[in-house]
């Protein structure tokens, strides 16, 4: 059985661009508008990966990250950061907040999934120590 | 010692003759028991002809004296030309010159040959002039002779009547004709007097009787008529009238008496002492009493004279003592007198101003050395010479008159009144002297003492000191800014007409004013200065200098100017604080230009801040800018992406041609984004890069393997050389990339035919930036053999949006900051990007990087 994915992203187009490559894919999308309803459906759903906007209205992704880190029950889901800052530090900041991936925006279709997929456990495993 | 001597000496031979006296006076009482009689009238003759003697003795003496007196005037010129004149008024001043010469002398008189007298002294009986005295006994004696005729006695003229005696002497012409009698009258009061002290025994008379017998005056109880010639009464006068000594018996009226008659021989006179008889006849033991009691009153009389003898002697011996001291005392002043002189000589000998002495008629009695230094003279020259000879030839005339001058109202000052003087030297050099004179009465008449002073040196020292003075004034006067000169109690000593002119006052109604009450009594913002305070006064009590940058003065007008002032103290010879000297300078116009600049300044500072403001709203504006542009393009390209994969269904040729051409201008859009973030960022200094070790060799690769695929699109030959020299170091990996990715991406965009290629070379010594260290690094160098960059494009090819203005730009797609970002990315990572260029044969870009990464 595919992996459950929940993808936190404000903007309706990335949303639906993302959704459509990884069900493409074969893999379940679970849309969350905002960070606090990410954190409210990870909790729900346990994904198995967790991609998460940096740039969003109210709680911003470092607070999301830090949030599902700190969560014990949560903290072993991996979190991939898709977001347009690219600046220096920008990716130190997001693996502070504790993501264990960095995709930069805009995503290229072709490689995005393979990309993904890096961070995805074989299916049965677990989580790394 | 003669004063204790004297009283016992004097005592001693009175009681020797005392002693020697007692002896014949015992014998005598013996001896008067015998022959009471004959012995008492033997003593007392013979002490009455003592008497007498001494008594004619005195006569004689007296009348010789007023003969000689007498002849002495007789013989007078100026009388007898007088008299020979008949000038009666001054032939009674000599008569008035003779009467005043002897006590006795109460009348003197001039009469002419004949008699008559002519003038008289004292006047006081005009009666007497013109009347003829021819019949006078002196008138009669005087023309029988040539010597002082003295009459007998007679009664005057003048009342009241009284006997007086004269003494008359003929005068002479110079051819021996008589003119006349010098005449005087005698009242004889003095020889009276004399006689009286004679002494006479108890009862005994004394009389003097001129040579008509007649008596002249009497002493004692008994009295003689008056004027009765006493010839008739006894023979023994008329024998003493002719010159013998005569003892006599005679009866008077009064009873017997015994007369001793003495001559007076030089008057012609006698003397005649008398004794009553009834004094003789009493009883022998009685006589005998009478004759030890006269004998002892002898004795004491002998005492008496011998004391009195005595005393003379004495006396005597006392004035010769007094002589002897006297003589002493004068040798011993006059020994004084030279060593003063001596002393006096000495003195003036060493004093160190020249010293000449004049005598009233100018001429030099005395010269120091110091003179003779001064003048160049001996001084065997100079004395008895004028002291014009001193002075120079133009003050020579006026010398003399001067020199009265100053001798008619003699005082001790100095010569010249505030004249310059000159002394003129034996050389004929004449050099400036002060004089000063002081006049000095000497026996000799009074002579000037001039003390001269040679001030060359001192005249030389004045001028220098005025030149001196001068010389400050104008010093202190041509400098730029305010002096003046406080003294110990803060008080203007001097003030510099750059100062006068700063306070709009007078210089010289400065002098003396306190400084402080005068032009600091107030600070810059109006409150009070109070002088404990004023740091000019602390210099005057400490002697440390200060310097006050921002201060204010206060003009005459009560205006006020900055200044900036120093206060230097000074220091006398003892190294006290004297005084302070204070500079200073109106600071108007750097308090203006300093006021300026800070308004300058801070206007910079405001326009920063808002420069600043500006720029984080625009690094904000940008940050948001690029995401919120990124985000659709996200989906533009993902979707573009997803539809060319075919992944919504399969596309015509035309479809996909078009949608790749869509996404070819997103992809562009997207490096535009960047490119503008990325230079933005590095113009606000906020892009900071990476300092890690990393593996240059897999950078070329990945870049290359990116670029590669575009080289062989357009034809091209991508050399890679000495990639074997490329290895670890430290830095932005990904900048890296970046930069080469750029210089590589450029060389194909802009080659169309030939190669591109990328040499990789060490560099040993590498100098990065200003101030790094030397060290080893690396270069990339793109070549190509495109066409190439013209001169003038080299220079601005490193800024920014260079592209887009030089019309390239519409021809090769790009946004025209890579070079800009390249260059400013090595930069920062220590290195550099260089360019160079033949137009129309192609580029080469060199990437130098050093191994160690950017200094920290």
């Amino acid at each position: 059985m595919k992996a459950k994915i929940l993808l936190i992203e404000d903007n309706e187009q990335n949303r639906y661009l993302a959704t459509f490559l990884l069900e493409q894919r074969g893999y379940e999308v679970v849309p969350a508008e905002s960070g606090p309803l990410g954190i409210e459906l990870a909790a729900k759903v346990r994904p198995d990966l967790i991609l998460l906007d940096i740039q969003l209205p109210g709680m911003d992704g470092h607070a999301v990250a830090r949030a599902l880190k700190s969560d014990p029950e949560l903290q072993s889901i991996p979190i991939v950061a898709v977001t347009s800052y690219a600046m220096v530090g920008d990716r130190e900041k997001v693996f502070a907040a504790g993501a264990q991936g960095y995709i930069e925006k805009p995503i290229n279709p072709e490689t995005f999934v393979s990309e993904i997929e890096t961070f995805l456990r074989p299916p049965g495993t677990e989580p790394a120590p | 010692m003669n004063d204790d001597a004297r009283p016992m000496y004097r005592k001693r031979i009175v009681a020797l003759i005392l002693v020697a006296a007692l002896l014949p006076l015992a014998a005598m009482v013996v001896f008067a028991t015998v022959s009471a009689r004959q012995a008492l009238e033997q003593e007392i003759l013979q002490t009455a002809a003592a008497t007498a003697r001494g008594g004619a003795l005195i006569v004689d003496e007296d009348i010789a004296g007023k003969r000689e007196l007498l002849t002495l005037f007789a013989r007078r010129r100026l009388l007898n030309e007088a008299v020979a004149r008949r000038d009666r008024p001054g032939t009674e001043g000599h008569l008035t010159g003779l009467a005043a010469s002897v006590l006795d002398f109460e009348r003197a008189f001039v009469t002419d040959a004949a008699g008559t007298l002519w003038a008289h002294h004292p006047a006081t009986d005009p009666a007497v002039l013109g009347r003829s005295f021819a019949a006078r006994e002196w008138f009669q004696g005087a023309s029988k002779g040539r010597v002082t005729y003295l009459s007998g006695t007679y009664e005057r003229a003048a009342k009241p009547v009284r006997l007086v005696y004269a003494f008359a002497i003929p005068l002479f012409d110079p051819e021996r004709r008589r003119t006349g009698y010098l005449v005087v009258q005698d009242s004889g009061v003095r020889l009276r007097q004399s006689l009286e002290n004679l002494a006479l025994p108890p009862g005994g008379n004394a009389a003097l009787i001129d040579h008509n017998g007649r008596v002249v005056f009497e002493i004692g109880p008994a009295r003689f008529p008056r004027a009765e010639d006493l010839r008739t009464r006894s023979p023994c006068i008329d024998a003493a009238l002719r010159g013998q000594e005569k003892t006599d018996t005679a009866k008077f009226t009064a009873g017997n008496y015994i007369v001793v008659c003495t001559p007076a021989r030089q008057a012609g006179w006698a003397v005649v002492t008398y004794f009553p008889t009834s004094q003789l006849l009493a009883p022998v033991r009685a006589i005998a009493w009478q004759i030890s009691i006269v004998g002892l009153l002898l004795l004491i009389l002998t005492g008496v004279l011998a004391a009195r003898w005595a005393a003379t002697y004495a006396r005597n011996r006392q004035l010769l003592a007094e002589g002897e001291r006297l003589t002493r005392e004068l040798n011993a002043q006059l020994d004084e007198r030279q060593r003063e002189e001596e002393r006096f000589r000495t003195v003036v000998e060493a004093a160190p101003n020249g010293i000449v002495m004049v005598n009233e008629a100018g001429i030099i009695t005395l010269v120091n050395a110091q003179m003779e230094k001064l003048f160049g003279y001996g001084r065997e020259e100079l004395i008895g010479r004028p002291v014009e000879v001193l002075v120079p030839e133009r003050f020579r005339a006026s010398h003399p008159e001067q020199r009265a001058g100053f001798v008619s109202a003699p005082h001790a000052r100095a010569m010249g009144a505030g004249r310059d003087l000159f002394g003129l030297r034996k050389d004929g050099r004449e050099f400036p002297v002060e004089i000063g004179l002081n006049p000095i009465a000497t026996r000799e008449g009074p002579v000037v003492l001039a003390s001269v002073i040679d001030i060359t040196e001192r005249k030389s020292a004045e001028e220098q000191l005025v030149r001196l003075q001068r010389e400050r004034e104008r010093i202190l006067n041509s400098v730029d800014f305010g002096i003046h000169g406080l003294d110990r109690d803060g008080k203007i000593v001097f003030e510099n007409l750059r100062a006068a002119k700063m306070f709009d006052r007078d210089a010289q109604e400065m002098i003396g004013q306190p400084a402080h009450a005068l032009m600091h009594h107030t600070r810059a913002g109006g409150s009070p200065y109070p002088q404990s305070e004023c740091p000019i006064y602390a210099t005057l009590h400490d002697g440390v200098s200060r310097r006050v940058e921002d201060d204010v003065f206060w003009r005459k007008d009560g205006g006020s100017f900055p200044v900036a002032y120093t206060a230097t103290p000074s220091f006398n010879e003892a190294g006290d604080i004297d005084g302070v000297l204070v500079s200073f300078r109106d600071i108007s116009v750097r308090k203006r230009a300093e006021e300026a600049l800070r308004k300058l300044n801070e206007e910079l500072r405001i326009a920063t801040e808002q420069a600043q403001a500006a720029d984080r709203v625009k690094s904000a504006f940008l940050a948001t800018m690029s995401h919120e542009l990124r985000t659709p393009l996200n989906s533009i390209i993902g979707f573009t992406g997803i539809i060319l994969q075919e992944l919504a269904g399969p596309l015509n040729p035309e479809q996909q041609k078009q949608l790749e051409m869509v996404r070819g201008s997103a992809r562009h859009l997207l490096a535009l984004i960047n490119d503008v973030l990325d230079i933005s960022k590095i113009e606000a200094g906020q892009l900071e890069v990476a300092h890690e070790p990393f593996d240059l060799r897999a950078s070329i690769s990945k870049v290359v393997g990116i670029v590669k695929p575009l080289a062989e699109q357009k034809g091209l030959a991508l050399r890679v050389e000495g990639v074997e020299g490329a290895g670890d170091m430290v830095g932005d990996a990904r900048r890296v990339e970046q930069i080469l990715l750029n210089l590589l991406s450029n060389a194909v965009k802009f080659t169309e035919a030939g190669t591109v290629a990328l040499t990789i070379e060490p560099v040993m010594e590498y100098v990065g930036g200003a101030g790094a260290a030397p060290g080893p690094a690396v270069r990339l160098r793109v070549t190509d053999t495109g066409m190439g960059i013209k001169p003038e494009d080299l220079t601005t090819l490193f800024q920014p949006f260079r592209q887009l203005d030089s019309g390239l730009a519409r021809n090769h797609e790009g946004t025209g900051l890579g070079l800009a970002i390249c260059r400013r990315l090595a930069d920062l990572m220590g290195g550099d990007v260089r360019a160079e260029s033949r137009w129309g044969q192609g580029s080469s870009f060199s990437f130098t990087l050093p191994l160690g990464g950017a200094p920290t």
